[in-house]
């Protein structure tokens, strides 16, 4: 049994992985447990991505991106408002605990607060427990 | 029954129509099926009663595209799927002549189907011709998904993956259903492949949660996905569970009102941020 | 060879007696059809007098089978998979599924390329037919130079009377495996009946082939069919001499594998091509695509027609399509010009 969680962060270009980026400069220490994917725009996940990162066997996903307003394509974000809301509920009927998704807003000049989610989230998945009894690790086990 | 084919024959006789999408009883089986009527054709086989369970709005949009004006005869159910599909403007308005009649239900393997439990109208919501009486139907419940809801998560996933496993990648569900037509289904895709096309686990859920993902906020509950499927995979379970969850974050019921969008495709920008975490 | 006789009674016994010799296969209800899966005492066997709803395909020919495995590191090395050697009866297949069994050997066996996965399959496994006591409605196996009692392609056969089944072996592969205390010899023999034909006939040589402008694209009688067809597929998954496949390479976390999936020509990405060119784009192509395959390419390619007359197509078709009675009808037309 794998004992740190496997996250899959999908971020924003213009804001979120900009933030990570400030993170890393700024030296501000968080879990290597995030597994950065960037997107042109948080309105461009399709949440079928998040569902293949969980039968891949990730134990969670973090999607950040602009806050509302400052989307760099205008509109994208409310998008992602919507669309990320239901597909948390699809998840849940299957038995993947809404818990496992962590979906944010982080600007580019947001360093400390990505560190800060990455470190709850991470915190949070262990204290949850691996995928193993959920879809995740036993779909790909089949 | 008279009234329809009477209207069918006037509007095929008089030009206004070319051809009438119906059904049909074969005369040879007695077997009842789609039937595209054309001008001079024996009426006297048309058919509307409770084995006429085919959603007709599936074979529209092809018949519709070669031919300059096109009637249809329409369930509810089947005029919910038309109304999300004028609205993604797959289909014109115009080219259309519907006629809608009142449906009692309709059966499947000689019972009432289970979908017509859950009926929001009994007529389509569109139409040109209204036969029949048009009922004040109780709201959408979704009651079918107490029995998933009453689970424990890992119980829940133990029912799914039984069922996942059991599915062929058939994609008769994707078919049957009006309201998948991407030219390129996301199934289809390779570079990247987002959905294996083999069989495993992983990929079978893959399909399954993609599928009812993608028809949030779409979904008429025609019920013929399930109908189809040659494992009988419950798949209005999982419809269902997007459609409670439009319901209940945008108060939307897909196909009732030809004036509202589907949500999922509608800008808002007065959305509550309480939406991140599932929640209006 | 003579018939030996099992009374009814000794069926279970029988069937645990041959799961102890080889990998058992037989005809179980699960999940609302009668299918071939591996025996299990703990479930009722269903010998239907007929069809069995779900074909034999997937014995020989599964919905998803590796090929090889690879490590995605290093994807130059393929180690391709090891065929299965040990010993399977099959029991319980009727005339038209093993009748496609052996059209499907011209595909992977006696063709440019064999492919050792699924000749390791037919080598390994006895079949143990059973003849039909009956033909259901859309049953038109005798339309396809096929009977409900044809034992072609079987190792033993055993037919069902009212208080026994009645075995023959065909041949030294199945006479090994009827060798039981089970079985007594018996001057019993079982009723030979007449079946009757001419549900849907077909006359391949009166369809024309592929150039013939009757069935060029835009016919439009092709199109009126495709009108009322969804391509969905579901006749090619049911149908037990469809074989088309396509091939995917899968990995995670660090294992690759190279599987085969079924795949459908009804699919419309089934002939798009890089670049985007796709021949059968339109439905009415496909659809005469399916229709002419199995009785004019499988022949050009294979040398024998394929469909076998079981029916299945008809009964799967979720929006009514006949294929069996348009076949007969399309080729019907042909011959009258």
């Amino acid at each position: 049994m794998r004992e740190e969680p496997k996250i899959l962060g999908l971020l924003c270009k213009w804001c979120s992985y900009a933030g990570a980026d400030l993170a890393g400069t700024s030296r501000f220490a968080y879990p290597p447990n995030v597994q950065i994917v960037q997107v042109p725009c948080s309105g461009r996940i399709d949440p079928v991505m998040i569902f293949r990162a969980f039968t891949e066997g990730y134990d969670g996903v973090l999607v950040s991106g602009c806050h509302p307003g400052d989307c760099h394509y205008g509109t994208g974000n409310y998008f992602a408002r919507r669309k990320l809301a239901v597909a948390r509920r699809l998840l849940e009927t299957v038995g993947i605990s809404p818990d496992r998704m962590y979906f944010t807003w982080v600007s580019a000049a947001e360093g400390r607060k990505f560190s800060a989610v990455c470190s709850e989230f991470t915190e949070r998945l262990k204290q949850l427990g691996g995928t193993e009894k959920t879809a995740a690790r036993e779909a790909v086990s089949r | 029954m008279k009234e329809l084919r009477a209207r069918a024959g006037e509007a095929l006789a008089n030009g206004a129509i070319d051809v009438l999408l119906c059904w049909r009883t074969e005369p040879e089986t007695g077997r009842v099926k789609p039937h595209v009527f054309r001008k001079g054709d024996d009426l006297e086989q048309m058919v509307f009663d409770d084995r006429c369970v085919h959603n007709l709005v599936t074979f529209l949009p092809e018949v519709a595209g070669h031919n300059k004006k096109t009637g249809a005869v329409l369930k509810g159910c089947d005029g919910r799927a038309l109304v999300t599909l004028l609205a993604e403007k797959r289909l014109k308005r115009d080219n259309l002549y519907l006629v809608t009649v009142a449906c009692d239900g309709v059966k499947v393997d000689g019972r009432t189907a289970a979908k017509c439990a859950d009926c929001v109208t009994n007529v389509s919501p569109v139409a040109d011709v209204v036969i029949g009486e048009k009922k004040t139907m109780k709201p959408a419940e979704y009651k079918q998904l107490e029995y998933i809801e009453e689970m424990k998560p890992e119980e829940r996933w133990q029912f799914f993956a039984q069922q996942f496993e059991r599915c062929a990648r058939c994609y008769s569900c994707r078919q049957v259903c009006p309201m998948c037509y991407c030219e390129t289904c996301i199934a289809e895709q390779v570079g990247p492949a987002w959905i294996d096309p083999s069989t495993k686990l992983s990929a079978n859920t893959m399909w399954q949660l993609s599928r009812a993902y993608h028809l949030a906020g779409r979904c008429a509950d025609c019920g013929e996905c399930e109908r189809a499927c040659p494992e009988r995979i419950p798949l209005r379970l999982l419809n269902a569970a997007m459609q409670k969850a439009v319901k209940d974050l945008f108060h939307v019921v897909p196909g009732t009102d030809p004036d509202v969008q589907p949500p999922l495709s509608v800008l808002a920008q007065d959305d509550p941020d309480s939406l991140l975490e599932g929640k209006r | 060879m003579p018939w030996k006789k099992l009374a009814k009674s000794d069926l279970p016994a029988f069937l645990a007696e041959l799961s102890t010799r080889a990998e058992l296969i037989v005809p179980q209800e699960k999940s609302g059809k009668v299918r071939f899966l591996p025996f299990d005492a703990a479930q009722p066997v269903n010998f239907p007098s007929s069809l069995v709803d779900v074909s034999l395909k997937s014995v020989f020919f599964p919905k998803r089978r590796p090929v090889a495995t690879f490590d995605p590191a290093d994807r130059t090395k393929l180690e391709p998979a090891a065929p299965e050697t040990s010993p399977r009866i099959l029991l319980g297949a009727h005339p038209c599924d093993v009748a496609a069994v052996n059209y499907v050997d011209r595909v992977f066996i006696h063709s440019s390329f064999k492919d050792p996965l699924y000749e390791a399959e037919r080598n390994r496994t006895t079949i143990i037919g059973m003849a039909c006591s009956e033909m259901k409605p859309e049953c038109h196996c005798t339309d396809r130079d096929l009977s409900p009692d044809d034992e072609r392609g079987m190792d033993a056969v055993f037919y069902e009377t009212s208080d026994a089944y009645l075995f023959r072996a065909l041949n030294d592969k199945g006479a090994a495996i009827l060798k039981s205390s089970l079985l007594k010899e018996t001057s019993e023999e079982p009723q030979k009946k007449d079946w009757p034909g001419g549900k849907y006939p077909v006359d391949p040589s009166s369809l024309p082939s592929a150039d013939d402008s009757l069935l060029s694209p835009p016919s439009s009688l092709f199109q009126d069919i495709a009108d009322l067809c969804l391509t969905c597929g579901a006749c090619t998954f049911a149908c037990p001499t469809c074989t088309c496949f396509l091939i995917s390479d899968e990995q995670h976390e660090g294992r690759g594998e190279r599987v085969t999936a079924w795949d459908s020509c009804q699919f419309s990405g089934y002939s798009r091509m890089t670049g985007g060119h796709n021949p059968r784009k339109t439905r009415a192509a496909r659809v005469r695509n399916r229709m002419l395959d199995k009785f004019v390419y499988t022949v050009e390619k294979y040398g024998a027609t394929s469909c076998v007359g079981c029916g299945r197509c008809a009964i799967i078709c979720p929006v009514g399509r006949h294929f069996p009675k348009e076949i007969a009808e399309l080729s019907a037309k042909a011959k009258g010009r």
